[in-house]
């Protein structure tokens, strides 16, 4: 836009300069052929106002045209005039109407037509300058004056068409930009909008899986929904990937990485992705790759995972096979990744456009596929931006090989791969390759031998023959034997017997894996170089499947005080439960000042914060605390929680306080890392052998089958999906959210009557996700309208709205609550009909102990002590009235944090039951 | 019992992986540098990466030959296993990659020297292949290294390569004509035709007009003596051409004469660099 701008401006200036010329050549014919002194005076005045309105104001283009060209026809005009000659003029009025067509308005060109036809007819019918006396001169005038007309008509309709499809290209142009804003938009939103519930249903599903007593079936069903959404959580990020390399948003970040890891994560989650396939995954690395090597290793790992799995995919027999390479550079080294596969195979046709975004080839064939297509089209523009290049060869219905290559600085020389001593090592191994149907695994097989052999410089003898390895044994000098599961299972005893003597190690498959005596040690394919030399250099074999499966807690910090702040109670919920394991001491808070408050006690050693909230967000609100003036505020790690993932801002996160952060929903093993790096070292310890204490709170005997209700406002099956199914997680979300109700509505109406639209566009934001999470469709989408009210600046549609939508937001809380208390009776409100008539007696004194004591723990922050002194003082009755429902209270505000009302709670309970309140308690 | 030779060449002969192995021949690889590092040409980068690395502005590339000390340790490497050793060169006309492994030989000790044979094939690309091909060929028939080599200093000047180039664009990047000639060749649709005499590129004619008819007319113009042209083999090597362009050039082909196999090839990163995309040509032996 600010081209077309630019090049309007510039065209003005050459149309000034155009008529600056004809002004001076009029000044000269003035001065020269002494015109009146008037036509002097005009010219000038004309030029002095044609320069100021070009070149000083800043008049509409049209109008400035219009004048620039009016004031020149006059000029014009006056040359005419004071000439007494018509003929000289009309190709003036030519060259003017050719200089006009440069503003691309048909209206101007058609004013110098008209002008021109008028000056026209005032010369033949006014003047007389035009000869009309012979039949020849007028012919003349009538070509003459029909040549000028002709171009002005020729140019006023050239200009009229220019403009049409300038316009059309406009209002493309604008479609194109608002589309292009759209998708960015709805981007971003659908990274917020999925992100937000997937949270839920993977953190609830995290929790679920923790529990003991699960079913199996329950458990299979629960890594069933963990796993697809996962899939789900995988497709959205491709999606965000994209938008953000296209936008040029991607961030590389460089560090140092270990080869080593990166391959072995990269294994194993190809090794995950094969499961029952009978396809055989090789690898071939070069071990003299330096350990050590800067790069963005998650980038790296991405595009490694997406030709493994990919060709995981396509591969229906045979094998996949990755070559990891290395050429020495001045620089350090260029790594080369290769994925051969031997599966359908690409046309030549369908190679073309491989690497373009949402191409699935060959969908007809590969209709069962699982993808979105973005896969390749994101590996390519990665490792573009990586300074790297990525290539395919493939030959239809024989396989395709996927490769890469990237520039590499180097952090540590050593070659990841090497063997101690391989002088003392001799090996065996005892695998019949010709188990496998295909000749090509064969001979990958006994080529990998010879490889991992000659690249470990150890000495290594293969035989498929059972006596024969008798014999090389029975020989001696044999100290490391590699058995098969099959060779291992005929003839189990004796490879346990020498397994006293040398190390015997079984390379089996982690699916339907043998179980193996201590003595004999396992290694699950891919059998490479790697993996033989840890077992060469006696180090513990790598993780089995189910381990990594079971839990990603590789620690725990009882010590630890962790702070997590959000203003969204369900994701507080899911947060402390994924954190439960690590046995550290959580707090939560919902607000930034809360945090702020809550930190002044300096016992705090890890704070979590939310990016958006309402009032301060969590950008804010770490700026505040980094502000404050002490060494333990700049030191105290604080990791943001954001699910903008589409802003991908790590960079901003760091730069305005933040020590990482993490992507909502939170996967396991980025908390454990982030946890792990930032929690002071010394509270670091072995994990507990305990786990998360499954829920066994099916209170009332409500039948497990039984169907929940619904309400008018609320659907509960919707709200159980969201919460991962778990019907108690559910009822907690669903009490948490009637019990914020009331207040929540005080803040709304607060903030529209203090025009507050900030914070009342984060409120309903929040209140879209909340109303979600129960199954308050209804609410959710009008909170969200209002939320795209606040965003776009509509405040009339808010103020026009807000009531209907309390009225909602009311009518929700109170189905809420019933659904609540017909859930369980026992736990809503007043317990009217409850029977407390056995309750004892407590005496003043006592009950003001109590108070005293609660009071006492308040100030001490101690949320165990009030709960438990609560529960106490909740069991007595004072004067025949119950305490019950007054303990409560103080139990759910002790729950919320929010000490100072327990106090206030506790002075109404002394002023309704007659003790007058004040400091009696103190 | 005859020696045991070993036929190597440059990655610019523009062979694929299958060809290279099924002939036992090895290569000494050339060297792309761009903005982000330097990169082995074939193994590591392909013609279509230079062309989308210019296209996506990244700049200039510039091409290697093997450094002397390159070419020494792949001799040696391969005296290791083999008796002699007959190494055919891209032309000395078009790259220093002979002069380096000229400098290698010296650097050989004499046993090694006497052992190795340097061959300027005074061609590119598959130009280059025809004569490892026939070398391969002869080794499988247990001729001795003095029949191939001088086998092969027949065969140089039979062969034929020539190419034709969409326009001049990269042709003016790598400074080989001149910004107004580029203009020209891309507002009139004129294509040069490159061939390689006595070992340096020239510019042979121009086609002009829309590529495939142009193309049409370049097969028609370099197989017009076709009955002065071996049948055996003749091969298409292309840089970033379409399938469709390939499709209709051995359709030409075939037109105009039977040869026993048409084999189509990917120009390396080096060869093309110069032409740029939808550059594609014919390389046969003449009679």
């Amino acid at each position: 836009m600010s081209k077309i701008l630019a090049s309007r401006k510039k065209n003005s200036y050459i149309a000034l300069a155009v008529v600056m010329l004809f002004s001076v050549l009029m000044l000269v014919a003035a001065f020269t052929k002494s015109w009146p002194v008037w036509t002097i005076i005009y010219t000038i005045v004309a030029a002095v106002l044609m320069i100021v309105l070009t070149l000083f104001t800043k008049v509409r283009e049209k109008t400035l045209s219009h004048t620039l060209m009016f004031l020149s026809m006059i000029n014009i005009f006056i040359f005419s005039l004071m000439q007494m000659e018509l003929y000289n003029v009309i190709t003036a009025i030519v060259a003017l109407s050719i200089l006009s067509t440069i503003f691309m308005d048909d209206k101007v060109v058609f004013d110098i037509t008209v002008n021109s036809i008028i000056l026209v007819v005032i010369h033949a019918v006014f003047l007389g300058t035009v000869d009309f006396s012979t039949s020849s001169e007028i012919a003349n005038f009538i070509i003459r004056v029909g040549i000028m007309l002709f171009a002005e008509i020729f140019l006023m309709i050239f200009v009229a068409r220019l403009c049409r499809t300038q316009e059309n290209y406009r209002v493309s142009l604008e479609a194109a930009q608002n589309a292009e804003r759209s998708k960015s938009d709805f981007l971003a939103n659908t990274s917020h909008e999925i992100r937000t519930p997937m949270n839920a249903i993977m953190g609830m599903c995290e929790l679920i899986l923790r529990d003991q007593d699960l079913s199996e079936t329950t458990r299979e069903n629960c890594f069933n929904i963990q796993s697809s959404g996962r899939s789900l959580l995988a497709i959205i990020n491709d999606i965000l990937d994209l938008s953000k390399i296209e936008s040029g948003r991607m961030e590389i970040i460089e560090s140092e990485f270990n080869i080593a890891s990166l391959l072995n994560d990269v294994i194993n989650m190809t090794v995950t992705r094969k499961q029952n396939k009978k396809i055989e995954i090789m690898v071939h690395a070069d071990p003299d790759i330096p350990c050590g090597l800067i790069g963005d290793e998650i980038r790296i790992r991405q595009v490694m995972v997406n030709l493994m799995t990919n060709a995981v995919k396509f591969t229906h027999d045979g094998a996949v096979t990755l070559h990891v390479t290395q050429t020495k550079q001045e620089y350090g080294i260029n790594l080369k990744i290769s994925v051969e596969d031997s599966g359908i195979g690409i046309t030549e046709e369908n190679l073309e456009k491989l690497f373009e975004s949402f191409q699935q080839v060959d969908t007809r064939k590969n209709r069962s596929i699982e993808g979105t297509g973005l896969g390749l089209a994101i590996s390519k523009r990665l490792v573009t931006r990586m300074g790297g290049f990525i290539n395919v060869s493939s030959v239809y219905g024989q396989g395709s090989t996927f490769s890469f290559v990237l520039p590499m600085k180097v952090s540590d020389e050593r070659p990841f791969i090497s063997v101690k001593e391989p002088e003392k090592i001799m090996s065996l191994v005892y695998i019949n390759f010709k188990k496998f149907d295909s000749v090509v695994i064969e001979n990958q097989y006994m080529s990998l031998m010879h490889e991992i052999s000659t690249q470990l410089n150890v000495k290594m003898e293969h035989t498929s023959n059972f006596e024969r390895v008798k014999e090389i044994i029975g020989a001696g000098g044999i100290t490391h034997c590699f058995i098969g599961k099959e060779e291992y299972l005929a003839n189990k005893s004796y490879f346990i017997d020498i397994s006293r003597e040398l190390t015997v190690t079984l390379v089996q498959d982690i699916i339907d894996a043998v179980q193996l005596p201590p003595s004999i040690k396992c290694i699950y394919k891919p059998f490479y170089t790697m993996s033989a030399a840890s077992m060469l250099n006696n180090e513990r074999s790598v993780l089995n499947l189910n381990e990594r499966r079971g839990s990603m807690i590789t620690f725990s910090a009882p010590k630890a005080r962790i702070l997590i702040v959000d203003d969204n109670t369900i994701n507080l919920k899911v947060a402390v439960g994924l954190m439960q394991p690590y046995h550290m001491q959580i707090m939560t808070v919902e607000s930034g000042k809360a945090a702020i408050s809550m930190l002044r006690s300096k016992d705090i050693d890890l704070v979590f914060m939310d990016h958006m909230m309402p009032e301060m967000d969590g950008v804010e609100t770490t700026g505040i605390i980094r502000g404050m003036d002490d060494e333990y505020y700049k030191n105290l790690p604080i990791i943001a929680l954001t699910a903008n993932a589409v802003n991908g801002v790590r960079e901003m996160f760091i730069s305005s306080g933040f020590n990482d952060f993490i992507a909502k929903p939170i996967e396991l093993s980025a908390l454990d890392k982030v946890l792990k790096k930032h929690l002071p070292q010394e509270y670091i310890m072995a994990p507990s052998v305990s786990t998360y204490g499954g829920n066994d709170r099916r209170k009332n005997g409500m039948a497990v089958a039984e169907l929940p209700r619904s309400s008018e406002h609320i659907s509960v099956p919707k709200g159980l999906n969201y919460a991962g199914g778990n019907e108690d997680a559910y009822y907690d979300i669903l009490d948490m959210y009637v019990r914020k109700g009331e207040d929540k509505i005080v803040e709304l109406n607060r903030m529209v009557a203090d025009n507050d639209w900030k914070n009342y566009t984060i409120e309903v934001h929040a209140l879209k996700s909340t109303s979600l999470s129960i199954g308050a469709d209804e609410l959710s989408e009008s909170a969200k309208k209002l939320e795209l009210a606040g965003k776009s600046g509509d405040y009339e549609i808010i103020l026009k709205n807000n009531d209907a939508l309390i009225e909602l937001y009311r009518t929700v809380i109170e189905e809420g609550k019933q659904l609540v208390a017909d859930r369980n009776p026992a736990n809503i409100n007043e317990p009217e009909s409850e029977d407390f008539s056995e309750a004892e007696e407590i005496t003043e004194e006592n009950l003001c102990k109590f108070v005293s004591e609660i009071k006492g723990y308040c100030d001490d922050f101690d949320i165990d002590e009030i709960i438990s002194t609560a529960e106490k003082a909740g069991a007595y009755k004072f004067n025949g009235v119950i305490l019950r429902k007054y303990f409560k209270k103080v139990k759910e505000l002790a729950l919320d944090f929010e000490y100072y009302e327990i106090d206030e709670e506790l002075e109404k309970m002394l002023k309704e039951l007659g003790l007058g309140g004040g400091k009696r308690g103190e | 019992m005859a020696n045991k030779i070993c036929i190597t060449t440059d990655c610019v002969c523009d062979l694929s992986d299958s060809i290279l192995k099924r002939n036992n021949v090895d290569l000494v690889y050339f060297y792309i540098k761009t903005d982000t590092g330097v990169f082995r040409d074939v193994s590591e980068i392909t013609a279509q990466n230079v062309f989308e690395y210019i296209n996506n502005g990244g700049g200039k590339t510039t091409t290697t030959a093997p450094p002397p000390e390159e070419y020494a340790k792949f001799f040696k490497k391969k005296l290791r296993d083999y008796d002699e050793v007959i190494h055919i060169n891209i032309s000395s006309g078009v790259s220093l990659a002979y002069a380096n492994a000229m400098v290698a030989f010296e650097r050989l000790n004499e046993d090694e020297a006497a052992r190795v044979h340097i061959v300027d094939s005074l061609h590119l690309s598959t130009g280059i292949a025809h004569l490892v091909l026939r070398a391969a060929e002869m080794v499988r028939a247990n001729r001795n290294s003095e029949e191939i080599l001088a086998e092969l200093d027949v065969l140089k000047t039979k062969v034929s390569s020539s190419f034709m180039a969409d326009n001049a664009d990269y042709l003016y990047i790598n400074g080989k004509v001149g910004k107004n000639v580029q203009f020209i060749c891309s507002k009139f649709n004129i294509h040069p035709v490159l061939m390689m005499k006595d070992g340096k590129l020239v510019l042979k004619t121009v086609q002009i007009g829309k590529y495939e008819k142009s193309a049409i007319r370049y097969v028609r113009n370099e197989l017009k003596k076709y009955d002065e042209i071996k049948r055996e083999l003749i091969f298409v090597t292309h840089a970033g051409c379409k399938l469709s362009d390939i499709r209709l050039v051995k359709r030409e082909i075939s037109r105009i004469a039977k040869f026993d196999a048409v084999e189509v090839t990917k120009a390396s990163a080096t060869v093309s660099g110069n032409s740029g995309p939808r550059t594609f040509g014919l390389l046969f032996v003449k009679e």
